[in-house]
């Protein structure tokens, strides 16, 4: 293993910019996104569509689409910068020391491979293990991410397997280079809520028994709140607030937009009460300001907030008033 | 000139079109290439004064000059004359065998797509049997039976070609049977034939749209090849095959271009619409 | 309790092969009500909700609404009173039709409105219902956001004056953000027009926020129904149970 940086943490992101060019001119997809992951910590993402919550972790992967690029900051794994050497050192990154569990893992897997096979793909060939040492691993590793009877269900195909139980199988391969950093792109969202409470529970266990930090995103503030232990709140491309301690940030939300965000989500218990809706989304891309964005600053301990000067209306749609 | 973006929705119809021209080469080359020889085709009396059947012993077998562009073949018919000609009836005949086969053939494929059944078991099993038949072998069996000419091809092609066209459009209805489409619209209470005819059928057409421009260049080939074996359009109205079968015996006596000619013809008609095809294929992709 | 406007005694669905969807299912919605159903996939709640709108023929059991037994085929008359809202605005809109020709088709079909002028000012009152700009009548779903795409299909199911509507998991495909003004849509829609509706979701909190009663739908079978409040305060069934515990929620 590398050695490791006391202050550094093992992801951080630094005024992170990534442009979009849309005929011959190009726009801000995301400006000056700040955050950062320790081991053993699990940050929720969270965000509408088009906050650009899913475009930072492709950033963070190297996954860019073409006309996106890269323009500013800096993405810090273990204290080095993966965009420095002009992405040498995030290729050897990727899959090792940051890996990735996507949302719809019927997509994600390979329908022609089993399913035993293709979680210990990489890893077997990067170590060298044999047939039977991999076949080991993949078992071991579907008993970890919670598959009873590992040995039948390594030798079934994705199609073969139920949407939760894929699920684990991504975790599985996720999980299978002992990655330091966990990247989770809203991998409940297609599934049930008993299959989705399974899932966190399980999030929350690998987060103990690997050590490895995760990076959680989504759009429903309650998933996070369900296991998450920090949050950041993303805004058309920018950072707005964030808190090393989520439910800090859930009781007193500073920014505005956290605080419509709050308000439009349905509870289970409390108070029922009428919901407040948000605003039309972010604005598009083309009519976003083009300025860049101000950093976030200090409010409290582990705790920052974009400055902001609109009142707090704007956020609130107005439909809901009549 | 404002800039595109993937985020803006409307834009004026022919604005949509000079856009799409603009990003899509192919289309835009396959065009030109069609259209230009299209042209062609229909200004023929205008491009050449000759009668493309008119026979002329005094000057066979000559090459390119001022009076004949092309030359002339063994009856001293004029080429360029019977390479325009030859245009207008394969085009037109390649087309209309395209257009009748479309239209049984998209029918065909949305009426089973969408009532599936039994319906749908008899009519892809007598599709099975029609393609199990080698294409060519089933062509030329069929002209045969029904004799030379014009409409028995236009027969002979629609009895074979409407398989395909019924395949892809079935295959895009399920697809739409599969989500909530044809729900939204029984539950709206509209009628079964408003749902095939003006929902279901144009948002599937796109492909089959795609596949016609190739089903021509495929029917240009059988056209041509009737032709060339003494089956399709029986000589003196000119054709590309005719032209070509009948250029084949100064091939060896060093005469390239009786053959010639018409063959490059045939290629550079196929390669436009291909390009167009393939355009399209490009500039049809449903956005939804 | 207010009068009964759709009741359902005994119904059973079993598909081709034999998977029994429904199994004897009772429901009751009255006049004004909204009443929420909650169930996992493969649970046949969106079986129930096809049943109901007239998308399923094959049933056994009885519906009633308003008072006239409703038979598997339907009048067009009756396929209008019970309009449905589906889960994926997306695939459910026609999309090469601007919102103008969606409604204006369906308000044909159903002659509603006297002339082109009025069945316009109709499809404007429609946009403004379900809180659109008047100018979209113009545009195609093509381009717009999720939610706008679900708001059109609201006005197109509200476009025929239905006295019930079937929502089958409407907000499962949107933001938070965006499923809450949807969700406040659906709330005015009764206060306002009296609409009852029969609300299907797989999301606990959504429901609690929206419906007066709650049916728990496992396996085909209806095994909890009762006020929302007592739902979520005394759940009598495990299963029931089960689902609030797993659902997430702030703390």
């Amino acid at each position: 293993m590398m050695e490791q940086t006391a202050t550094a943490a093992a992801l951080q992101i630094d005024g992170l910019c990534v442009s979009a060019r849309i005929g011959d001119r190009s726009y801000k997809a995301l400006d000056s996104v700040a955050l950062s992951v320790e081991r053993g910590e699990a940050r929720g993402l969270v965000g509408e569509s088009g906050s650009g919550k899913s475009l930072t972790l492709r950033a963070v992967m190297g996954l860019l689409p073409p006309n996106l690029e890269v323009t500013g900051g800096a993405i810090r794994f273990r204290g080095q910068d993966l965009l420095a050497d002009g992405g040498k050192l995030l290729h050897s990154i990727r899959g090792t020391g940051i890996s990735m569990v996507f949302q719809e893992p019927a997509v994600a897997l390979n329908p022609v491979m089993k399913v035993g096979q293709q979680i210990v793909d990489g890893v077997a060939w990067r170590r060298g293990l044999g047939r039977r040492q991999a076949k080991e691993l993949a078992a071991e590793l579907l008993t970890q991410v919670g598959i009873k009877d590992p040995e039948h269900w390594a030798n079934a195909y994705p199609h073969q397997l139920s949407g939760g139980m894929r699920q684990r199988v991504m975790i599985a391969s996720a999980i299978a280079s002992q990655p330091e950093i966990i990247l989770c792109d809203e991998p409940t969202t297609a599934l049930d809520v008993t299959i989705q409470a399974q899932i966190l529970k399980l999030f929350k266990a690998l987060k103990t028994d690997l050590g490895a930090g995760l990076l959680y995103v989504t759009h429903d503030l309650s998933v996070v709140a369900e296991f998450c232990d920090s949050l950041t709140v993303m805004y058309a491309g920018r950072t707005v607030e964030q808190s090393d301690d989520l439910a800090a940030l859930i009781a007193a939300p500073a920014h505005p937009y956290t605080r419509a965000l709050l308000a439009a989500v349905p509870r289970i218990r409390g108070p029922v009460r009428r919901l407040r809706g948000l605003a039309s989304s972010a604005p598009p891309l083309t009519e976003r300001e083009q300025t860049v964005a101000p950093p976030m600053v200090p409010i409290g301990p582990g705790r920052q907030v974009a400055p902001f000067t609109h009142e707090d209306e704007r956020f609130f749609s107005r439909d809901d008033e009549a | 000139m404002t800039a595109l973006s993937p985020f803006e929705s409307r834009t004026s119809s022919s604005g949509v079109l000079r856009k799409m021209l603009r990003n899509n080469p192919q289309l835009l080359f396959g065009l030109l290439i069609v259209g230009v020889i299209l042209l062609m085709a229909i200004c023929a009396p205008l491009l050449t004064s000759y009668d493309p059947t008119e026979q002329d012993f005094l000057s066979t077998l000559q090459g390119p000059s001022a009076d004949h562009l092309l030359g002339t073949d063994n009856l001293g018919r004029d080429l360029w004359a019977r390479l325009l000609y030859g245009a207008r009836v394969d085009l037109f005949l390649a087309s209309v065998a395209v257009v009748l086969p479309f239209i049984i053939g998209s029918t065909i494929g949305a009426l089973c797509g969408y009532f599936g059944g039994w319906f749908d078991t008899i009519v892809m099993r007598i599709a099975d049997i029609v393609v199990a038949f080698p294409f060519y072998v089933l062509v030329i069996s069929l002209v045969f039976i029904l004799g030379n000419g014009v409409s028995s091809i236009i027969v002979a092609i629609s009895i074979i070609s409407w398989v395909a066209y019924a395949r892809i459009i079935r295959a895009e209805a399920m697809v739409l049977s599969a989500t909530n489409f044809m729900d939204a619209l029984h539950v709206g209470g509209l009628g079964v034939p408003r749902i095939i005819f003006r929902h279901l059928m144009p948002n599937v057409l796109s492909q089959a749209i795609v596949y016609a421009m190739s089903d021509i260049v495929a029917n240009i080939g059988v056209i041509v090849t009737l032709s060339y074996f003494g089956l399709g359009i029986v000589p003196p109205t000119p054709d590309w095959g005719n032209m070509m079968s009948e250029g084949q015996p100064f091939f060896a006596g060093g005469i390239y271009t009786l053959m010639l000619i018409p063959a490059v013809a045939v290629i550079v008609t196929s390669y436009g619409l291909s390009l167009i095809g393939d355009g399209l294929a490009t500039a049809l992709r449903v956005k939804r | 309790m207010t009068r009964s406007e759709l009741v359902a005694e005994g119904l059973s669905v079993t598909f081709p092969g034999g998977m029994r969807a429904l199994r004897d299912v009772n429901l009751r919605v009255g006049e004004r009500e909204i009443v929420g159903l909650v169930g996992e996939s493969g649970s046949g709640k969106s079986t129930l909700g096809r049943v109901i709108v007239g998308l399923q023929h094959s049933y056994s059991g009885t519906l009633t609404f308003a008072g006239e037994a409703l038979d598997p085929r339907r009048t067009t008359k009756q396929r209008g009173a019970i309009q449905m809202v589906f889960q994926d605005p997306y695939a459910s809109l026609d999309p090469r039709m601007t919102v103008w020709q969606l409604l204006d088709e369906l308000l044909s079909v159903h002659r509603i409105g006297s002339g082109r002028e009025d069945r316009r000012h109709r499809c404007e009152d429609l946009m403004r219902r379900v809180h659109l700009p008047v100018a979209m009548l113009d545009s195609r779903p093509v381009g717009m956001s999720g939610g706008q795409r679900q708001r059109v299909a609201i006005a197109r199911a509200l476009a025929v004056e239905p006295r019930f509507l079937v929502a089958d998991e409407p907000t499962a495909a949107l933001d938070v953000s965006v499923q809450a003004r949807i969700i406040n849509l659906f709330a005015d829609l009764r206060e306002e027009m009296g609409l009852s509706q029969l609300f299907i979701s797989h999301n606990l909190a959504v429901v609690r926020s929206l419906c007066d009663r709650v049916a728990v739908i496992y396996r085909g079978e209806i095994v909890e129904m009762a006020a929302t409040d007592a739902i979520f305060e005394a759940p009598q069934h495990d299963y029931t149970r089960q689902l609030l515990a797993a659902a997430p929620d702030l703390p």
